[in-house]
């Protein structure tokens, strides 16, 4: 069996600005085929990765390889690799047709004319727009532009494809729209996808695998469930949305066996006093101080005086609620300085008839209570 | 919002294009009157037109005129295209000096420059004819024809080439197919401003030609001292019209090519 | 497998300071040869003196820098740049007023007016001034007309006076104010008159509160951009003023080219220069030149 090169790799990759790191000794490895999606807030050096990758920067030290070559000395136009730009980047002087044509008439490439036209029609085709071929970019609108980008990258069969933030400038039900092509297309055709953006919805909607990026450093690389569930870090948690944080000193580790099979647990009590009932995680241990993350959509809410079956269960009052069209935000006082977000789907709140000044059932179970790393 | 102007400044706006304007078309009247002296009209006529333009003084002095202006604008787009990309592109040591130094000429005075090169050419013994005017409006031209192409540049977009690098083309291939046709505007605006200055350019000329060489303003300003005549009005009718006829020209087809 | 082509991009774009002077090197040469040794000989020149017949003496002296106090040249300097600071004065107030219309109340034919005020520059600076001399000479249009209807027995000498010298400065350089001001009239963000409207100032209060504090980089680069050529003007004063007006410009071409003396024209001009360097200087520390030289990344 032999063994296939990871499609790209990087290893203890450096790059400094005008002195100021931007990207930190990154080690990754993607393999064949796959849709990797880097996540993060602007300045984290996403897009600098991307443009590494890409041969449009050249790391201070370390090595980046395709296909299992170092590439670290090859240009950009040498590179089996191809961006879809951002703003699109398309030759405002040329036609959408000889733009998607552009690599391939290139003498390096050594296309033979007669396969040039065939070629582009294929992937116009490939993109759904046939018959745009003889316009400009100014004539055609955003998502359209968009679509002619991503053909005159993909035209050229590329390794890996690069997409750096491909959809910012496009209205949300576009955005899904092209989300769900794109899907499609690099399960069609198996090529490595790498996309960079800052929205954690449409990175976990689309990707095999995310790195979750802070600072020119990865705080996570693990598939989209992983990181949405059991963020690893403050910030990740943070940035994934599991914005209720809390922190406090584990108690004990007893197995607790109240329905029937043993699990283990831990006891963490907050410093306002609550205890909380915890997952148990490895490397934790009595006197330890954690954090821990629970997501607003993982926490329950019934009027006082309802049934509710959770591991933790606490009295609590409703200080804010706002409507947010399929979900409602809750802000849940729990006294002694803990304060919560819940969403509850909208209609469920309605049903129960929750309201701001109301005293509230809150809970949750201790699987979804997200232990974080020091 | 385009609210009305103000009759006031509309009058004295309108009065201030006539005063720019106004003496050019007495000049391009004149230049029809029969009448050699004086004012009074006594009638049009084409006479002073054939006069100076079978003139070989001023025959000799378009064809040095042209002899100058021609490769001045063709030099100076060159080396004023290299210049931007230096410029524009590149941070190194010395380039704010760099820059300093290199828009000097457009703003020295055009006899200080005369003075300079003349003690200049003089120094070294070369002789003074088409050569040292040519080198003088070189002087001048480039960078009058960096800063007109750097300011295109400026409106180029990095990714444009980004891609095209990306998509195969090297540094070259990138330049001659994506780069110099975005900024053709700004060269041939660069060319469009050059050439009428080389072409009208005075002073300048004046200090660093030879007592054989002639160009057009020089031979202009000989016939206008002895005084004013029709033959002058029609010769600087010409001069005016027709730089300016090829200018227009040269932007209306650069409109229609982008 | 790498060809000479590869093999030099290759090496350029890891060098890229020989990539840079490669580019300039052409512009280098043609800036020492043609500006900075010119510049250094003139210097050299000033501090000579000269002999019989123009002949320059090649010995240091100060002579030429003592004549900078001569009567005769101050009076001619000072009229210079008393010249020079009015037609600053007039082009800013009638440039002001046509940069401001069209900017405000252009609308769709800004950009024809514009080439408008531009098209001058491509026409001959010699043909223009002449066209004045038809009009204000002994026979003409004016002349003719004020004896024609009687109003005078002999010609007016229009033709040399200092003012007519000043109208011919205006003339030839209010484009060059016109345009800055322009620019920098169009920049104005328009929601700023909007605003100070709001707050209750009427249109007086808003041109002299807001729009003219903030088209001051406009008027100070128009200002220098009309003064450093105007005082080295020559054809003006020479076709329009004669020997009762004369500027600088044609103080020093006489010296110069008339009398060969070269010390002392070079001596002149040096000074006109260090002025104009001088203001370029005070531009550039108002912060002036800072959008004209953008750089790339």
């Amino acid at each position: 069996m032999s063994e296939t090169k990871p499609s790209v790799e990087l290893k203890k990759v450096v790059k400094r600005f005008a002195g100021v790191p931007a990207v930190r000794e990154l080690d990754l490895v993607i393999p064949q085929g796959e849709f990797f999606s880097l996540l993060g807030p602007s300045g984290c050096g996403k897009s600098t990765t991307l443009r590494l990758i890409g041969g449009l920067e050249r790391p201070d030290s370390g090595e980046i390889l395709i296909d299992g070559e170092v590439v670290n000395d090859v240009p950009p136009y040498r590179r089996s690799s191809n961006i879809v730009f951002q703003n699109y980047a398309l030759f405002p002087h040329l036609t959408i047709a000889d733009n998607v044509a552009f690599g391939l008439r290139l003498r390096s490439r050594r296309t033979p004319a007669a396969e040039v036209e065939p070629r582009v029609e294929e992937v116009l085709e490939l993109v759904h727009l046939e018959g745009f071929g003889k316009r400009y970019p100014d004539e055609l609108s955003g998502g359209q532009q968009q679509r002619v980008a991503l053909a005159r990258a993909l035209v050229l069969n590329p390794r890996v494809l690069l997409l750096d933030e491909p959809l910012g400038a496009l209205d949300r039900k576009l955005r899904k729209d092209m989300q769900i092509e794109l899907r499609r297309l690099q399960a069609e055709l198996g090529i490595t996808f790498l996309y960079v953006t800052h929205d954690q919805e449409e990175a976990m909607s689309m990707s095999d695998r995310v790195a979750v990026m802070r600072d020119g450093r990865f705080e996570q690389v693990a598939p989209p469930e992983e990181i949405f569930q059991k963020p690893k870090t403050r910030f990740t948690a943070d940035f994934m949305g599991a914005s209720n944080i809390l922190s406090g000193k584990v108690r004990a580790a007893d197995p607790d066996q109240s329905d029937g099979h043993s699990k283990d647990r831990l006891s963490i009590d907050l410093d306002s006093g609550i205890t909380i009932t915890s997952e148990k995680k490895d490397g934790v241990g009595p006197g330890d101080r954690v954090e821990f993350s629970v997501r607003p959509d993982d926490i329950y809410l019934r009027p006082p005086g309802d049934d509710l079956d959770t591991d933790n269960r606490f009295e609590g009052s409703i200080t804010e609620k706002v409507y947010l069209g399929d979900v409602t935000e809750f802000d849940i006082d729990l006294g002694g300085g803990i304060s919560l977000v819940c969403r509850s789907e909208s209609r469920e709140a309605q049903r129960l008839d929750l309201r701001k000044n109301q005293a509230v059932l809150v809970g949750w179970d201790a699987e979804d209570c997200n232990l974080l790393d020091g | 919002m385009t609210r009305k102007s103000p009759k006031f400044l509309t009058a004295f706006c309108v009065a201030l294009f006539l005063f720019m304007y106004g003496p050019l078309f007495i000049l391009m009247l004149y230049s029809f009157n029969v009448s050699e002296y004086g004012v009074d009209w006594q009638g049009f006529t084409l006479q002073w037109y054939k006069e100076i333009l079978a003139n070989a003084n001023v025959q000799n002095a378009l064809k040095a005129s042209l002899l100058v202006a021609i490769p001045c604008v063709v030099i100076s787009t060159l080396i004023g295209t290299l210049t931007a990309f230096a410029i524009y592109r590149n941070q190194f040591l010395g380039r704010g000096l760099l820059q300093g130094i290199l828009y000097i000429p457009l703003l020295m005075p055009d006899l200080v420059m005369g003075v300079t090169l003349l003690l200049l050419f003089t120094s070294i013994g070369l002789s003074l004819g088409i050569m040292t005017i040519l080198f003088a409006h070189i002087a001048f031209s480039i960078p009058l024809a960096t800063l007109v192409i750097i300011g295109r540049m400026a409106r180029i977009d990095r990714r444009l080439e980004e891609a095209a690098m990306d998509l195969g083309a090297d540094e070259l291939t990138t330049m001659w197919k994506v780069t110099l046709p975005l900024l053709m505007p700004g060269i041939l605006a660069s060319a469009l401003l050059v050439f009428p200055w080389s072409f009208n350019d005075f002073v300048i000329t004046y200090f660093v030609s030879g007592v054989g060489s002639s160009t057009l303003p020089l031979r202009v300003y000989s016939m206008i001292r002895v005084g004013v005549s029709p033959t002058v009005n029609a010769l600087g009718t010409l001069i005016v019209i027709v730089p300016l006829v090829i200018v227009i020209i040269g932007i209306l087809l650069e409109k229609r090519r982008v | 497998m790498s060809t000479l082509r590869e093999r030099a991009l290759g090496y350029f774009r890891g060098h890229p300071a020989a990539r840079t002077w490669t580019l300039l090197s052409p512009t280098v040469l043609w800036l020492f040869l043609f500006t900075l040794i010119p510049i250094a000989l003139t210097i050299y020149y000033s501090f000579l003196t000269r002999g019989a017949w123009g002949v320059t003496i090649h010995e240091f002296s100060f002579d030429s820098y003592r004549e900078l106090a001569d009567p005769l040249f101050l009076e001619i300097f000072l009229r210079t740049l008393k010249l020079s600071v009015l037609t600053v004065v007039i082009c800013l107030a009638g440039g002001y007023a046509l940069a401001y219309w069209i900017a405000m109340y252009g609308g769709k034919h800004k950009n024809l007016l514009l080439f408008l005020v531009i098209l001058p520059f491509w026409t001959s600076p010699l043909v223009r001034v002449y066209s004045w001399m038809i009009i204000l000479s002994d026979h003409g249009l004016v002349n003719s007309f004020l004896s024609g209807v009687e109003m005078i027995d002999r010609p007016l000498p229009l033709l040399h006076t200092e003012t007519t010298v000043l109208m011919g400065l205006v003339y030839a350089y209010i484009p060059f104010m016109i345009l800055p001001l322009y620019a920098s009239l169009d920049r104005l963000d328009r929601s700023l008159l909007e605003a100070a409207s709001d707050l209750g100032a009427t249109a007086t209060e808003r041109f002299l509160k807001i729009t003219v504090p903030m088209t001051k980089g406009g008027m100070l680069a128009g200002s220098i951009l009309v003064f450093a050529p105007t005082i080295g003007e020559f054809i003006i004063p020479e076709l329009l003023g004669g020997s009762k007006a004369m500027m600088i410009g044609k103080f020093i071409e006489m010296k110069f080219l008339g009398l060969r003396h070269w010390p002392l024209g070079s001596a002149y001009s040096l000074l006109l220069l260090t002025i104009v360097l001088a203001l370029l200087y005070v531009y550039m520390r108002a912060g002036g030149g800072k959008a004209a030289f953008q750089e790339g990344r």
